[in-house]
């Protein structure tokens, strides 16, 4: 095949951004193709964070920077998903993206910008433990992955060093194995982080002991460089706002390896949507088809290699967009199945004591200790984050103030309450792990978006399992709350019997699952197609199970190995 | 910049938001804004304040007269409001926001001893220690 490239990337998060920086590294021919905008100048984050701050509070989105809305304000599709798509259809009000048919409503979005949805992460990065690889075999729940924790610890460490990880060497070592440090000691604890733990030291709830430790995360405590060329980072300066935008790149986001990319003789092009990979006789992707924004001819572009790194939901839609609507990669009709999202919720309380929330990164600690729980047959294992932003989702300082001055305070014992009030605030989010679900899926719509392609179709239900880990992790965080004396009358919990149960995470995991078996999985164990020899895809879209942790450095060690595969068959 | 109308409405943003020193700069902008959105009540409770502004007691006065009195307590609600959070409810309903220095100035941030999110002035770590309420003071005190 006469190609014009040796890999096509498509979409520029972190996997694809670390595929195409290792490819591009070993003097391949690579392209990188992304539906957003390249912003990636410190001019570019100062305008995103002068339109945060110039936001209303209540549309200060939590989950994603601030698109360019006024150059395409009539594209939907030319911006990301957002609140408007956490809706199921026949409601009124605005025209979604997504097409929700329940039965329950899917509530995580994403970012289309070069960099994707990494520019709005909280950079939180725990590994999966090894019992997460293989919850059949030890709970008869779900599927083993194809591979196990011990073949994913090298990469683990090479995704660490490529994002730039700061952690605890020994705690996080008792709870999965580290053949190597991370590259930069912890973020310290916040303050009340610290209160907190003094509070629970010794405390056990249902035969747990129940450990504070340092959260790993991709946000520098020191200066750092993600390799030898010169895009040193700053420290965090704990600017409170990790989610939707670090001010000051201290975080890390696909940027840095998108830049080393086109340092390296990548090439991008940005603002372009692939609609269609075609095949040849032999089943190898022969072409790429896309659109740009601004010019709706299709073009075309050949690879000996294509990489799919879109997103849990772009990538299964352009698989089965593609072959010219028959569908891509599908044999196993697993395409779009067991679409998952960590569900999450959080109990909020007063401190008996002061913790000074919204003073450095908006989380510093968690809690691992029911992350592998002993009726993890019956009920899904969840982590517990301890938020540094006062009561989270539950209420922001503005509507404490309100409520104050609904009670006519004003002047000295306005500031004195309010002081008293929102330094005690804190809140324990957890996180749970869904079991992957057939008929969980994203499928293509007959109707189409601003742009002129099927938008996709998400049914979506909540099963038992996640539902009695739920009420489980509620039962742990009113225990935590007693233990430390938190006065019962200020709790503030996820209503679990209401409409909005839980939260969406960001993590879109589970629709071009890996296996060993071509018959029930898409991906082989390294990634590769099993239906195409030269298609890869990569992200957490490929991941049998959610585990409880946060995705991204287990999807960055997948795709870190993937590259391997890729330039050895190159 | 200074003005008679200026004036006393720093004097009586000062007795409700409790803060002793509120920027001149920032004052005009706000009045500017709400009488923008509510230029015959602002008049109203400015003339209110006018007859107690001098009172021994003006705290007291302004707590009987102008957070008591249910016609002019929104309105007081609302001027706290904009100099906690730079935002405030105009009388359709609707948030008004302000510009990036007026919300890096909210009293809310300096109150409780913090920062407006992506205006940390502080250097790698200070989040470990207690805040230091007079270092917090100071720099948050800068003029926009």
């Amino acid at each position: 095949m006469n190609s014009d490239y040796d890999l096509v990337v498509i979409g520029s998060g972190v996997a694809g951004a670390l595929v195409a920086w290792k490819l591009a590294e070993a003097g391949r021919r690579v392209l990188i193709i992304d539906a957003g905008t390249k912003r990636m100048e410190k001019a570019d984050r100062d305008t995103f964070v002068t339109a945060f701050s110039q936001a209303l509070q209540k549309d200060k989105t939590p989950s994603q920077p601030y698109q360019p809305r006024a150059e395409n304000a009539a594209a939907k599709v030319l911006t990301s998903p957002d609140v408007v798509d956490f809706k199921l259809i026949g409601q009124p009000g605005d025209k979604p993206y997504f097409i929700q048919v329940g039965p329950d409503v899917w509530l995580t979005q994403y970012t289309r910008l070069v960099g994707g949805t990494t520019w709005s992460w909280r950079g939180n990065c725990p590994r999966f433990i090894p019992s997460d690889f293989k919850i059949q075999t030890l709970y008869q729940q779900g599927v083993d992955w194809p591979i196990e924790y011990e073949q994913l610890e090298k990469w683990y460490c090479d995704a660490e060093d490529a994002l730039g990880v700061s952690g605890n060497h020994d705690e996080w070592n008792k709870i999965a194995y580290r053949s190597r440090k991370f590259p930069m000691d912890e973020i310290v604890q916040a303050y009340g982080d610290q209160r907190l733990k003094e509070a629970l030291a010794g405390f056990s709830t249902d035969d747990v002991k129940v450990e504070v430790v340092s959260l790993p995360q991709a946000r520098n405590s020191r200066p750092y460089r993600s390799g030898d060329d010169d895009d040193l980072r700053p420290a965090c300066h704990g600017n409170s706002n990790c989610i939707p935008i670090c001010p000051i790149q201290a975080k890390y986001d696909a940027t840095v390896h998108v830049k080393k990319a086109l340092k390296l003789k990548a090439n991008l092009i940005e603002r372009a949507i692939v609609t269609d990979l075609t095949l040849d006789a032999d089943g190898k992707v022969d072409g790429i088809g896309y659109r740009t924004w601004d010019d709706p001819k299709e073009r075309r572009v050949k690879a000996k290699i294509v990489v799919l790194a879109a997103n849990g939901i772009e990538s299964p839609k352009l698989l089965l967009m593609s072959n010219r609507g028959r569908g891509i990669a599908n044999s196993s009709d697993q395409v779009g199945r067991n679409l998952m999202d960590h569900l999450g919720g959080e109990g909020a309380a007063l401190m008996p004591f002061q913790v000074f929330p919204f003073r450095g990164p908006q989380s510093t600690s968690c809690i691992e200790s029911f992350r592998d729980h002993k009726f993890r047959n019956q009920k899904c294992a969840f982590r517990l984050t301890i938020g540094n932003d006062g009561w989270g989702r539950t209420k922001h300082p503005f509507d404490t103030l309100e409520e104050l001055t609904d009670r006519r305070l004003f002047g000295e014992d306005l500031r004195k309450e309010l002081l008293n009030t929102v330094s005690r605030q804190l809140r324990i989010a957890y996180s749970t792990e869904q079991l992957p679900n057939p008929n969980n899926r994203v499928m293509l719509s007959d109707q189409k978006d601003d742009f002129g392609i099927p938008r996709p179709i998400i049914e979506f239900k909540v099963d038992d399992y996640s539902r009695k880990g739920m009420e489980y992790a509620e039962q742990i965080i009113k225990n935590i709350f007693t233990a430390i004396r938190a006065p019962e009358e200020t709790w503030e919990f996820t209503d679990l019997q209401g409409p909005r149960f839980f939260s969406g995470s960001g993590h879109i995991m589970g629709t071009c699952r890996m296996g060993k078996d071509p018959r029930d999985s898409v991906v082989d164990p390294g990634c590769r197609a099993h239906d195409h020899q030269n298609l890869f895809i990569v992200g957490s879209s490929v991941f049998p199970t959610a585990g409880t942790t946060n995705p991204t450095i287990t999807l960055a060690a997948l795709a870190l190995r993937a590259a391997d595969r890729i330039q050895a068959q190159l | 910049m200074s003005s008679p109308e200026l004036d006393q409405f720093l004097s009586l943003s000062q007795i409700l938001t409790g803060e002793s020193d509120p920027n001149q700069e920032l004052a005009a902008q706000y009045l500017q804004r709400l009488k923008d959105k509510y230029p015959t009540q602002m008049q109203n409770i400015l003339t209110a304040f006018g007859k107690i502004a001098a009172d021994e007691h003006a705290v007291f006065e302004v707590k009987r007269r102008i957070v008591g009195d249910s016609n002019l307590q929104p309105l007081a609600q609302q001027i706290i409001s904009v100099w906690y959070t730079s935002e405030f409810v105009g009388p359709d309903g609707k948030t008004n926001g302000g510009t990036q220095a007026q919300y890096y100035h909210g009293l809310l941030w300096k109150v409780i001893l913090a920062h407006a999110p992506t205006d940390s002035k502080q250097d790698y770590g200070y989040w470990a220690k207690a805040p230091n309420a007079e270092k917090t003071r100071k720099q948050r005190g800068k003029k926009p």
